[in-house]
């Protein structure tokens, strides 16, 4: 039985490692934001090529480097999400491409681990994964199943997946109220950042562009007076809140750009 | 409560956009050529080949009129029609300088829903801003607007380009060329499967009198898909748009298809009624929406729009 389970674990992590390099390769994450080295595309698609020629690897040879190369990339992975979580950064791991835009959290990091033991457990199976499953019986379709449920139930991913397929009203569109977006912002860093440098806990104006709604509050800094910009997303947690300061001078002469003043006004 | 639109707001929410960072909206279309500088104001002095105006603010403006320039009022005019105290508002020639191309005298725009009807006076509400007008339709111009506006009824929608005469609106012609599908009709909401909508916008633009809205300002458009929260200054009335929401002093980059003129036009106003009308502009090409924008009536002629004509296909850059 132990063995089994250990055998199985070779075409499970292998079918993982095509999700996820399926998934990395056609749901691409969001083009909106400033993305860092590691989520631009070149770096994303070659980590999926790698995916999944470790998980055709996996599946046809029972070669020990093989299996190394699965236990550091699972090990690695889990150390990656800690790290996010840890930080407390609003990025989400990426692991299956655009579906994994939410933060990085606990749930994230469980799955990733038990992945990690896994691999170690399987490690030292000696038949290649396609071997393991031509002579799988029922009983370990069903340990396969169980195993599929749980990795489901950990998966951050299904809520987004099933968020996505269910409102599929653009963020442009979206009717957001003003509670939504305090609140929003409240939980933000950007929010934590100035928060003591706000002079009053009413926003001067909120308007709305797009998918962001502008909130701006009059703050001093170093005794100088100063509007402090937060453009909150309206649309749940995926973009972050981002901030912009904007100090104290008239616009009086500043050129609306839209060609030369007519003949009649007093410039 | 909308906020109170300037210039200055316009320009202090442009400064606070600008300073927060992140991407920018990349060029995505043709910039488009200079605009025109229309001049609008009332007649004071008249003669074949100079116009006297006293412009909005006070000031006296003196414009020479080209030899070939066209006069509407009511139609095709003479400089006759150059009456002292008349409502013009002047195109210039392309060429730079401020000859008078086009003028158009007392011409204003009724858009808006039925809201009762006494043999040849309808009463229009033409949405919160600008609320109701009589609209009185001669004899002589009731079949032609009832090529476009066969019922006339109440609730009903109605959009004809007329002339003040005395006090009165006298409607002259109906101020779309293509069919309202129906009366009553209101755009379906569009379901969309993907994840964004465009922030490029093409469609056709129409044009208002800011006059009757209360507002300062001159050189702007209302938009169908306000914001209604906050200080956005959205209407909150009107069916659902599929537009993207934006709010009041948020500004479009939009060109006119026709001439290739483009400017940046700040939004002014709630255009709670545009997206009920369901035409299309079929100048220069079918427009390949409807109504994305209402100009007022100086931005409309800046981008070289013709007002007896009515609409324009344009194409409006969000975050200009």
């Amino acid at each position: 039985m132990i063995d089994m389970l250990r055998s199985l674990q070779i075409p499970f992590l292998a079918s993982v490692l095509f999700l996820a390099c399926a998934a990395k390769l056609t749901i691409p994450g969001d083009d909106a934001e400033p993305v860092a080295p590691h989520r631009r595309r070149p770096f994303v698609y070659g980590v999926a090529i790698a995916e999944g020629t470790l998980g055709i690897a996996l599946l046809i040879t029972p070669s020990g480097f093989v299996r190394l190369a699965c236990v550091v990339f699972f090990a690695s992975a889990t150390w990656i999400i800690g790290d996010l979580a840890r930080r407390g950064v609003e990025e989400g791991c990426g692991c299956f491409g655009g579906l994994s835009a939410a933060p990085a959290g606990r749930r994230g990091i469980v799955r990733a681990a038990l992945l990690t033991v896994a691999a170690v457990a399987s490690a030292g199976v000696p038949d290649g994964g396609a071997a393991v499953l031509a002579r799988a019986g029922a009983g370990a379709v069903l340990l396969l199943a169980a195993e599929t449920a749980l990795l489901v139930v950990l998966s951050p991913e299904l809520a987004l997946a099933v968020e996505r397929s269910r409102n599929t009203t653009p963020c442009e569109l979206l009717d957001v109220p003003l509670a939504d977006t305090y609140e929003r912002l409240y939980e933000s860093d950007a929010w934590r950042e100035h928060e003591d440098d706000l002079a009053s806990a009413r926003p001067t104006e909120t308007w709305r562009e797009l998918c962001h709604r502008y909130v701006v509050y009059p703050g001093r800094i170093d005794d100088r007076p100063v509007d402090v910009v937060f453009a909150v997303p309206v649309d749940g947690r995926r973009a972050q809140v981002r901030v912009g300061l904007v100090w104290e001078s008239g616009c009086e002469g500043q050129d609306d750009d839209s060609g030369p003043r007519r003949v009649y006004t007093s410039a | 409560m909308p906020p109170l639109l300037t210039r200055d707001l316009v320009l202090r929410r442009r400064r606070l956009r600008e300073a927060v960072p992140g991407p920018r909206p990349p060029e995505q279309h043709e910039a488009g050529g200079r605009p025109l500088r229309s001049v609008e104001g009332t007649v004071v002095e008249a003669s074949p080949h100079l116009l006297v105006l006293a412009a909005p603010d006070g000031s006296e403006v003196r414009l020479p009129i080209s030899a070939n320039a066209f006069i509407w009022h009511a139609g095709a005019a003479g400089a006759g029609a150059l009456q002292p105290g008349r409502d013009v508002i002047v195109r210039p020639t392309g060429t730079g300088g401020l000859a008078a191309e086009r003028i158009w005298v007392d011409i204003t725009r009724v858009t808006g829903v039925i809201a009762g009807r006494s043999g040849h006076v309808l009463e229009v509400d033409a949405g919160p801003h600008r609320g109701r007008t009589a609209l009185v339709i001669p004899a002589e111009a009731m079949s032609s607007i009832r090529v476009r506006h066969p019922l006339l009824e109440t609730g009903s929608l109605i959009d004809v380009i007329g002339v003040r005469r005395g006090g009165e609106i006298h409607g002259l012609q109906p101020a779309s060329k293509s069919p309202q599908p129906a009366s009553h009709a209101e755009p379906a909401r569009a379901r969309r499967r993907s994840g964004s909508v465009p922030t490029i916008l093409r469609g056709t633009a129409t044009w208002y009198d800011p006059a009757r809205s209360g507002y300062a300002e001159r050189h702007g458009a209302a938009y169908p898909a306000l914001d209604s929260h906050g200080d956005a200054g959205g209407c909150g009335t009107g069916p659902p748009s599929p537009l993207p929401l934006l709010s009041i002093a948020s500004e479009l980059h939009v060109r006119n298809d026709c001439t290739g003129l483009a400017t940046r036009v700040p939004i002014i106003e709630c255009g709670c009624l545009a997206a009920r009308f369901c035409d299309r502009c079929v100048r220069c090409g079918t427009s390949p929406r409807g109504r994305v924008l209402e100009l007022t009536r100086t931005a409309f002629v800046d981008l070289g729009g013709d007002l007896d004509a009515g609409c324009f296909n344009v194409t409006a850059r969000v975050g200009a």
